[in-house]
């Protein structure tokens, strides 16, 4: 490819386009993926504290119940099941399932409303 | 050509992690919710259920692999340097390896407590 090529503008330009909820949801997705990697992280670390014993686990639980760490565990939990569900509807997609628009739609606000009570029922458990 | 069969590969692989991750993160969340608060020795013995252990392992060990999937994709999108691009990735799989390994070793030190 020449430079000429390499440097033309691509398209979709998404910064001229009024935020949908599917342009929304669709970057979410990517967005908790990527943040996600941090929470694994955190789990690895979480079983990692197991093995060196309770002195190290204890560090790592009190950080955990820390303000820093409640926060940070809710969003992960945000990430985790609204992945989780846009993921199954990209499954979905993917079988060559629910792409008209009133579908589109529905499963978006289906994909909210599950993340929300998941998220409350992962809190209260 | 080759590259088609590859991308292909990779499409089938990713759907692989996604359907094996939906009985896994349920299973692995449902057991780990209640855990995470619990003093050690009662976390630990939570881990000494065989079941319990093979879907948390299972769920971490899938969920890098996942992770791998997911960000090879993000990169080919935004990094248009294809050598800086592979060099990331190379880091980024060695990474993938070292805590799988790391994580492994951790489920056996664990079982066999």
């Amino acid at each position: 490819m020449s430079k000429h090529m390499q440097n033309r503008p691509l398209s979709p330009h998404l910064t001229i386009y009024r935020p949908q909820l599917n342009s929304v949801l669709s970057i979410l997705h990517r967005i908790t993926g990527i943040a996600l990697s941090i929470t694994l992280l955190i789990l690895i670390g979480f079983f990692i504290s197991l093995i060196f014993g309770e002195k190290i686990f204890i560090v790592f639980s009190t950080y955990f119940n820390s303000v820093v760490g409640k926060l940070i565990m809710f969003f992960s939990l945000c990430g985790i099941w609204y992945h989780f569900f846009a993921g199954i509807r990209h499954l979905f997609w993917d079988m060559g399932y629910g792409f008209n628009l009133k579908w589109v739609e529905l499963s978006s606000y289906s994909i909210l409303a599950l993340t929300f009570i998941f998220v409350l029922t992962s809190l209260l458990i | 050509m080759g590259q088609n069969i590859a991308s292909t590969r990779h499409w089938i692989k990713q759907r692989v992690s996604s359907i094996l991750l939906i009985p896994l993160t349920l299973l692995f969340f449902y057991n780990f919710l209640n855990v995470s608060t619990l003093s050690y020795d009662d976390v630990i013995s939570n881990y000494k259920n065989p079941f319990h252990l093979c879907v948390a392992f299972l769920f971490i060990t899938i969920s890098i692999w996942h992770f791998y999937q997911g960000i090879e994709v993000v990169l080919e999108d935004y990094i248009h340097e294809t050598n800086l691009r592979n060099s990331t990735l190379k880091t980024l799989k060695i990474l993938c390896w070292f805590l799988t390994l790391i994580i492994t070793l951790a489920f056996i030190f664990l079982y066999r407590f």
